[in-house]
């Protein structure tokens, strides 16, 4: 019996001893070596499921995308969209004609020049497939006209268009490569402008990048970027720890004051482009009553939703607009927290003997806490709120597809920095239930906002939306509550790191000092 | 005993037939669409029209139930709705990651559990057998990813000796092994010492004793032989479960493994990738099972002059 106890001590401390003389295995990112580092690991909260970046579903993947591929234009860094993969874009007086200008210097990953037939090829391959249809639904044709021009006529004029050429949906893709592979085949194997390529992809594990020495903006400081999926907030804020991983978005609040005290941690944050909202249906027999809506508008108090499960972290908001949006108006009057109003109403409504509802919730920690606060709030005026949780796919189906709901809580994210990127899908008539439109509004009257809102001159855009923010709060269809935070904690090393609204990371911006 | 193995073959076939169509109807049955999932929230409906009939969902419950297994006697599970690649090969990639995980678990349970449970029969109610139980208590209790977070607190935060996360080294498999090694352990203590315990109070172990046989050779050769056959099948049935129940664990130190497949499949109501990933583990599970029947054969005659007779 000695024996086999000295034998098993023996396995356990050479076991140990090779685990101490490894350098931690995956931990690459806390490689050092002579001069700045060159490489960096991206943790990410989800595999991309495809690479084509036409029909990712996924925010959180655009930032793969947005590595491999570029766009006709870009943000400049003040909210405005600027050309960027072309030379010019020239909008004519009108507003319904952009031309767009090739920068001849550009070139794919495999070596081919950009064409003017690339361009027209890529927005026109987005229109067919019927994605980013809010975004597309402006444009009447494309069509390369010659070798330096494309020109793009719309349907009506429309003040998001160089926004929405920014966003990952116009990546301009080469057609002969399209052609070659096919949609399958884009899947797995992107090849655009960009100014990294995809050098390998193991499913489950990795996705790694390598710089595009040629990019013709220059190429990248962080010549190799690996990506991994980390599904657990807590096992990401282990990793950032460990220094196994450079970058990770959206960690605990809880864990905030720990990175804030960690010297070798840095956190970026700023206001989500999105907003954390309670959706009504106002075609169920209850909600149809505009009174009992603006009941629960005066029953809400945000500040106890911030403070009790958000930890402190967002503000109340006042508009459906996210503020990071053009067109968003911090002088938009929000919801007033008023319980004794809402007990009013609730008597005009004919509820004086109080009402039931179900609240239909995603599986998602923080919107369950943020669930219990409503259903507290509203049982003090006398609502009384069932709280139904459910799984990803059987909320869409619900919601979305079936729209059988009540209540629901909710975020729409923006695809570019625009109230028209969340506000048309959501309220349009045109986007009724599936597409966006969950609250079933389908008066002519929001709809005609919208649509006068989308053709604004920039100077007009914040009132424009001002009136569309005023029509759906008076009329209480959808409540906005939390203007959330976006965070990213980086290695404290890791510099040009901007906090991004969307979510979406430029490596390309990144260096180690 | 090969009619025996053929026939525990035979009901293979049947337990696989019979999970599939329970898989098959419970994927259909839950709400929930794959190609609303695939398009996302803002899909139109004549897009996800579209995609439905791409991806034959628009066609009844049953001729999609025999096109899976027309495709599956042929080698060919489909190709997954999410990725588009090929099922099979999916399953290919990540299962080393599982059945290393599962192994290096089941080794580190078994090479800690069974001496350690045989240490507190032989010593019962000794400060070792205390400590011991108490050990297994505690490993039973605690719920893995509380495990899994502790052990990566203290070997890859403050002693930094091991990697935290990732499957890029075998030194990264140690910290999710021993984590999903506990609860195997803590049963095994347990199990091993409670037949240990009727063992050693058997005629023919106090027999041995008074031929003269050694204190180990009365424990290891007598006892130990005669206890094993219990011992060997909780080996048997958790490292079956194991093969296919890591889901938690791989989250935990992001491993690349099935259970993360599994799981995300599901929620994406990606049915080819969860038939195929439910069926390769039930295949494992019994082949494990069936493993675990022969080798009773090898630990106990009597088995084996029963495997002769059936």
């Amino acid at each position: 019996m000695k024996k086999v106890l000295a034998l098993l001590l023996a396995a356990v401390m050479a076991f140990s001893m090779a685990a101490c003389g490894g350098n931690g295995g995956s931990s690459s990112a806390a490689a050092g070596g002579d001069g700045p580092r060159t490489s960096m690991v991206y943790g990410m909260s989800a595999e991309p499921s495809t690479l084509d970046p036409m029909n990712i579903a996924s925010m959180n993947t655009f930032t793969v995308t947005y590595a491999l591929y570029d766009t006709l234009t870009a943000p400049d860094g003040s909210g405005n969209y600027v050309p960027y993969l072309c030379d010019d874009v020239q909008v004519s007086e009108d507003g319904l004609t952009y031309t767009i200008i090739l920068n001849k210097e550009v070139k794919f990953q495999d070596g081919t020049t950009l064409t003017t037939e690339d361009i027209a090829f890529s927005i026109q391959r987005t229109i067919d497939a019927g994605w980013a249809a809010d975004m597309a639904r402006y444009i009447e044709s494309v069509e390369a006209v010659d070798e330096n021009t494309v020109v793009m006529t719309l349907n009506a004029p429309f003040n998001g268009m160089m926004g929405s050429l920014a966003s990952p949906f116009f990546s301009i893709m080469s057609k002969a490569y399209c052609e070659e592979k096919g949609d399958e085949g884009l899947k797995r194997a992107p090849m655009g402008t960009g100014a990294y390529k995809l050098a390998e992809w193991v499913s489950g594990d990795h996705i790694t990048l390598e710089a595009n020495e040629d990019y013709f903006a220059g190429a990248p400081a962080i010549k190799t970027v690996t990506l991994r999926p980390i599904t657990d907030k807590n096992t990401g804020m282990i990793a950032l720890e460990a220094g196994e991983i450079d970058a990770f978005l959206n960690v605990n609040p809880s864990d905030i004051p720990t990175i804030e005290g960690n010297p070798d941690l840095k956190l970026y944050s700023c206001d989500a482009a999105s907003v954390l909202s309670l959706n009504m249906n106002v075609e169920d027999e209850i909600l149809s009553n505009e009174k009992v809506r603006q009941a629960i508008f005066a029953a809400v108090n945000k500040d106890d939703i911030i403070a009790g499960a958000l930890e402190g972290l967002g503000t109340a908001a006042n508009s459906p607009v996210p503020t990071v949006c053009a067109g968003y108006s911090a002088s938009t009057p929000g919801s007033v927290y008023d319980p004794e109003q809402a007990r009013t109403l609730l008597k005009e409504a004919g509820y004086e003997n109080g009402l039931s509802l179900t609240l239909c919730l995603k599986e998602d920690n923080t919107n369950q806490k943020v669930a219990q606060i409503i259903k507290s709030q509203l049982g003090e005026v006398g609502i009384d709120v069932t709280i139904d949780i459910m799984e990803g796919g059987a909320w869409t189906d619900k919601v979305y597809t079936n729209g059988d709901y009540q209540l629901t809580i909710g975020s729409w994210f923006s695809m570019f920095l625009d109230a028209y990127s969340v506000m048309y899908s959501q309220f349009h008539k045109d986007c009724y239930g599936g597409t966006g439109n969950i609250t079933h509004v389908t008066t002519d009257e929001l709809s005609g906002l919208l649509d006068a809102a989308a053709a604004a001159s920039d100077s007009d855009k914040v009132a424009a939306y001002d009136a569309v923010c005023a029509n759906i709060l008076e009329h209480a269809y959808q409540l906005p509550l939390v203007y959330q935070q976006t965070t990213i904690t980086t290695s404290a090393g890791l510099k040009g790191v901007e906090p991004s609204p969307l979510g979406v990371y430029m490596f390309k911006d990144f260096y180690f000092e | 005993m090969s009619k025996y193995i053929l026939k525990r073959l035979g009901m293979m076939v049947l337990v696989v037939l019979g999970i599939s169509l329970i898989v098959f109807t419970i994927m259909n049955l839950t709400p929930g669409n794959a190609a609303q999932m695939i398009l996302g929230q803002s899909a139109s409906p004549e897009q996800v029209a579209k995609l439905e009939a791409e991806l034959g969902l628009d066609q009844p419950f049953f001729v999609r139930y025999f096109n899976f297994w027309k495709g599956a006697v042929q080698g060919d599970f489909g190709k997954s709705y999410q990725t588009s690649l090929p099922v099979f090969e999916e399953i290919l990639t990540r299962f080393p990651t599982t059945l290393k995980l599962a192994t290096a678990a089941m080794f580190i349970a078994t090479l800690i559990g069974v001496p350690v449970g045989v240490i507190s029969a032989v010593r019962q109610y000794s400060l070792v057998d205390g400590v011991s139980m108490v050990t297994a208590m505690l490993f039973a209790s605690i719920p893995s990813f509380v495990m899994g977070l502790l052990l990566q607190l203290e070997f890859a935060l403050n002693l930094r000796v091991l990697p935290a996360t990732g499957a890029a080294s075998w030194q990264s498999y140690i910290l999710p092994a021993v984590t999903l090694s506990t609860a195997t352990m803590a049963t095994l203590i347990r199990m091993t010492r409670s037949t240990m315990l009727e063992a050693i109070r058997q005629d023919y172990v106090r027999t041995a004793r008074a031929k003269g046989a050694a204190e180990r050779s009365v424990v290891l050769n007598h006892a130990l032989r005669n206890a094993l056959l219990p011992i060997v099948t909780v080996i048997g049935v958790d490292f079956g479960y194991l093969l296919g129940g890591t889901v938690v664990i791989e989250s935990v130190f992001s491993l690349p493994g099935l259970g993360t497949l599994l799981i995300t499949a599901i929620r994406m109501k990606d049915t080819p990738v969860v038939m195929a990933a439910v069926m390769f583990v039930t295949i494992a599970y019994s082949l494990v099972n069936l493993l675990v029947d022969i080798i009773y054969a090898f630990i106990d005659p009597r088995v084996k002059s029963q495997y002769a007779k059936g």
